[in-house]
């Protein structure tokens, strides 16, 4: 669309003497982009807005190549300069192109200035939506891109930019409803998929997004976010032989990520896999040395084992990093308390319930440590929090063991 | 320097090495015993409500005297069959040949309903076992008249307890001399009210929708009956301090865990912290669980408590507790410290690895092997038919899991070795244990759910020596139960105590067996009764049954 306005742009530029010059320069810059040719392309360019710096299309057509190359900045000046004359459509083509180039400032100026323009814009609301989601204006972008969604009812774009936005807002349900209209419109767009079950994890639907995500991984097998999403999900629902498969799966192509290796650990754990974790879990950490979920999970392994020396070691390399981790403190106090040393049981113990006064373990174990410690009243009021902390699980979410961190969305 | 491979062997071994640990096999003898019977149990392939899942418990009694171990089989029902129509629980009479007959009908043994447990003891200590049988309504209570019948006298003896019963045991807890009874209760079901699957938040399993519960259904109070002696009972529970809490009982013992002679009381309850209840030599209990260190898992998670028993597993002369739990949960074992303190061994034992992808219920502790260690059992199954179907991960049917005590703290799982029949997955539920074909060897019975029983007929080869104790009752109840047997043989000490109703809804052999291994005597065995009385014999020769009576020492066998 962008090229048929420029073309149309190029009909209406002025003649003259350096003007002429830096027209010949731009014909025969057109002729190597249609050629392929984008280094002589871009000499031709510059020369041409250097003998006259208001030809426009010579600007635009330098500032989108030099976006094409990677030179943000350099083309910014550029797109600016060819922006101020341009009529509405090529403002939007050009917001357009500032939006997939990543220059999200000029993207939202040239999209409004074309709105004020010409505000029956075909694309503009979607446009907008886009530029407002991507800087972050999450308020602006939804009612923009309800507005296009609303325009185009059967396009599966404007529902898929709305509901990843709304997802960003934090508004689970309406995200759902919008990417579950766009999964629809375009069933077979593994990205529509793997963001619709990203949205039903933060809608607790974790069968949906079980589904969701699986769909995704058929259309995109090599896509390493929804393979961990989707084992992720499987963890926190207990189905953890699916999720172990599926992430041996994936480890054996990459044995080197990190993240998916101690997912991969985590669930042989739960499964009560203990030598399987723990060959996994090394994996993960040899991969990436300082990965805390993947030492506290071994330590904890270890500690099961009553290998008291390793799950030390692990626990206590984890503090070295982070002197707050309160799940440390809790198995570090854990493991003293079974090697009969009370003081230092206690010390992690209080250490932990003070980092987290809600975590019942903690309190329980703080509990017995005290009583024997002979601290009968201390004891006595440590149990009586634990017991003021317990109340029945209100659902699988709730007495399930917590579920490992979620992988960080892309 | 290169051994030969002989020579090798003995140096791995240690010089005079003790022979090779017998090898623990089981197989299957059901069928060809003629126990044919086939449980019903719920619809297959799905389940409304929590009730159609907690299954069919199991018996071992000698209900004819003729010291030879008869199975009584409890059955179930389902939502759809008409009242009056429900198929019913099954005795089969042990014949001596390896056979059993079904006696149902002429005993008068059989019982239609929701059935759970069955416990049978000597409640009126006329020589005859009698049968208690829980169930989701009214439980019964069917008096053996010693001439081969059972008559109901529920009603008279007030033992109905209306409402969902599960887990029953016989103890004397005030030590009058007569059998007072524990009933667990689960949970307060109204069918009529009940939620269903999907229904609520607690009604969702790995995110399937299944039957609700237990979490989110309120609990009921278990009960306590003393025995008045007079074949009436009194419902002594608020009396005596017991659950107030309604928590969900399943699994129930007896056994005096802090050697005082009174009898204490373990609960295991589903979702819910155990009870160790503590007899306070009054008539009422004090629940010490909580700083027993046996209530909660070691992160004070409440484990999903099913089936439970107590054995000495570490021959140190202490009753230690075995509690079987959920799948994605270890079976917990405790071992018994002394001044009503516990140790979790769950995953120092190696039970705890081994047993988390199980859904554990029937348990308990047994010589398989006759070593003098015991070895732990435990029969599997799901509780969601569901997860079949609907690919969540987990299977319906189970293997069951043979344990061999190593002898060193640990236990080792036998797998496939312990026989085909044992690794055969089965939805099972309950698991009682005795030697009903008199070999030496103990044997599993085991209840399934819509399916048929397992008869475990063990077959270990190289077991070692063996004696089972039968205790007669003078001033303490008719079989002795919660008496304690001491015996000494080569050099080890083994403790015993006499029980009616452990494990999961069973019964075991009310014999005290003891595997000796290579010792050809027990060099003295001391029995200390309920009511105090001592009795020491020395010098008892192995591979037989022997009958001890209460002040009298070894008696003619028999009544």
């Amino acid at each position: 669309m962008l090229a048929l306005l420029l073309a149309a742009w190029a009909s209406t530029a002025q003649e003259g003497g350096a003007q002429a010059q830096a027209r010949a320069h731009l014909e025969r810059a057109r002729e190597g982009l249609r050629a392929g040719a984008r280094e002589s392309a871009r000499r031709e360019l510059e020369s041409a807005v250097r003998l006259d710096p208001q030809l426009a299309e010579a600007q635009v057509r330098l500032g989108l190549l030099l976006l094409d190359l990677g030179e943000g900045e350099a083309a910014r000046a550029r797109l600016r300069a060819g922006a101020e004359t341009a009529t509405p459509p090529t403002l939007l083509g050009l917001g357009a192109a500032c939006l997939r180039g990543g220059l999200l400032e000029e993207a939202q100026e040239f999209l409004e200035r074309a709105e004020r323009l010409d505000p029956a814009l075909d694309q503009l609301d979607l446009l907008l939506g886009q530029a407002y989601a991507a800087r972050g204006m999450h308020g602006r972008a939804v009612e923009r891109l309800r507005r296009a969604a609303a325009r185009a009812p059967a396009s599966p774009q404007a529902h898929y930019l709305l509901g990843v936005t709304l997802s960003l807002q934090g508004e689970a349900a309406p995200a759902v409803a919008a990417l579950e209209r766009a999964a629809t419109l375009d069933p077979a767009n593994a990205a529509l998929h793997y963001y619709l079950g990203l949205a039903y994890l933060d809608a607790r639907r974790l069968p949906d997004a079980v589904g969701a995500l699986e769909r995704s991984a058929v259309l995109a097998p090599g896509d390493r976010n929804a393979a961990v999403n989707l084992a992720w999900a499987l963890i926190t629902l207990g189905r953890y032989q699916q999720a172990g498969e599926r992430l041996d799966a994936w480890v054996r192509e990459h044995p080197r990520d990190a993240a998916a290796l101690f997912l991969a650990g985590e669930s042989r754990r739960r499964a009560g896999d203990m030598d399987g974790a723990l060959e996994r879990l090394d994996s993960a950490l040899a991969a990436e040395p300082g990965l805390g979920d993947a030492l506290f999970a071994r330590g904890s392994v270890f500690l099961l084992r009553q290998d008291r020396a390793r799950a030390r070691a692990d626990f206590e390399r984890l503090l070295a990093a982070d002197a707050d981790h309160a799940g440390a403190h809790y198995q570090l106090g854990k493991l003293e308390l079974g090697e009969g040393r009370l003081d230092a049981a206690v010390a992690h113990l209080e250490k932990s319930v003070a980092l987290e006064p809600g975590n019942k373990a903690a309190h329980f174990q703080l509990a017995r440590a005290y009583r024997r410690q002979g601290r009968a009243e201390e004891a006595q009021r440590a149990a009586a929090r634990f017991r003021d902390l317990g109340r029945e699980p209100r659902g699988e979410a709730e007495w399930r063991a917590a579920p490992p961190p979620r992988p960080k969305a892309p | 320097m290169t051994l030969p491979g002989p020579v090798l062997l003995a140096a791995l071994l240690g010089a005079g090495a003790a022979a090779p640990p017998a090898l623990i096999r089981f197989s299957d003898r059901a069928a060809a015993a003629g126990l044919s019977f086939r449980t019903t149990y719920g619809r297959p392939g799905k389940s409304t409500y929590i009730l159609e899942t907690t299954g069919p418990g199991a018996a071992f009694l000698d209900y004819d005297g003729d010291g030879r171990l008869d199975v009584y089989l409890v059955n179930g029902t389902t939502l759809e069959t008409p009242a009056g129509t429900a198929p019913r629980s099954a005795l089969f009479r042990n014949r001596g040949d390896g056979t059993f007959e079904d006696v149902t009908v002429r005993t008068g043994a059989g019982r239609a309903g929701w059935g759970q447990g069955a416990t049978a003891a000597d409640y009126d200590g006329d020589g005859w076992p009698d049968l208690y049988l829980t169930f989701f309504g009214e439980s019964v209570l069917l008096r053996n008249q010693g001439d081969g019948t059972f008559r109901d006298v529920t009603a008279r003896a007030g033992l109905g307890a209306p409402g969902w019963s599960t887990g029953a045991a016989w103890g004397d807890y005030d030590r009058d001399g007569d059998l007072d009874l524990y009933v667990a209760q689960y949970v307060d079901l109204d069918l009529a009210r009940a939620p269903l699957p999907g229904s609520q938040p607690n009604c969702f399993y790995a995110g399937a929708p299944v039957m609700c519960g237990p979490r989110g259904l309120p609990g009921a109070r278990d009960r306590l009956f003393r025995n008045d002696g007079d074949g009436r009972f009194t419902d002594v529970t608020e009396r005596a301090g017991i659950d107030g809490e309604r928590l969900r009982g399943l699994g129930v013992v007896f056994a005096d865990f802090d050697d005082d002679l009174w009898p204490d009381v373990l609960v295991a309850n589903d979702a819910h912290p155990n009870l160790l209840y503590r007899n306070n030599r009054d008539g009422t209990f004090t629940d010490t669980a909580f700083a027993a260190g046996v209530a909660f898992d070691e992160d004070g998670r409440e484990r999903a408590g099913m089936g439970v028993d107590a054995g000495d597993y570490d021959g140190d002369g202490r009753p230690d507790i075995v509690i079987t739990n959920f799948q994605g949960e270890p079976n917990a074992l405790y071992r018994n410290l002394g001044q009503g303190l516990f140790a979790e061994e769950t995953w120092a034992s190696g039970i705890g690895e081994a047993t988390v992808p199980y859904l554990g219920w029937g348990t308990g502790f047994a010589d398989f092997d006759n070593d003098g260690r015991l070895d732990l059992f435990f029969a599997n199954g799901h509780v969601y038919p569901e997860v079949d179907e609907r690919r969540l991960d987990e299977r319906y049917a189970q293997r069951a899991l043979v344990f061999r005590n190593a002898g060193n703290g640990r236990f080792v799982e036998l797998g496939l070795s312990a026989g085909p029949e044992v690794s055969a997955p089965r939805a099972a539920r309950a698991a009682a244990f005795g030697d009903y074909d008199d070999d030496g060897r103990v044997d599993v019975l085991v209840s399934t759910v819509n399916d048929r029983p397992l008869l475990l007929r063990n077959e270990s080869e190289g077991a070692g020596h063996w004696l089972s104790v039968r205790l007669r009752g003078r001033r303490s109840n008719r079989d002795g139960v919660g008496a304690r047997i001491a015996l000494e043989a080569g050099g080890a000490r083994q403790v015993r105590e006499v029980r009616a109703g452990n494990s999961y809804l069973s019964q075991g052999d009310a014999r005290a067996h003891f595997g000796l291994g290579p010792a050809a005597a027990a060099a003295t065995i001391e029995v200390r009764w309920p009511s105090g009385v001592v009795d020491r014999l020395t010098g008892v020769p192995t591979d037989r049954t022997i009958v001890i009576e209460e002040g009298a020492g070894l008696a003619a066998p028999g009544r």
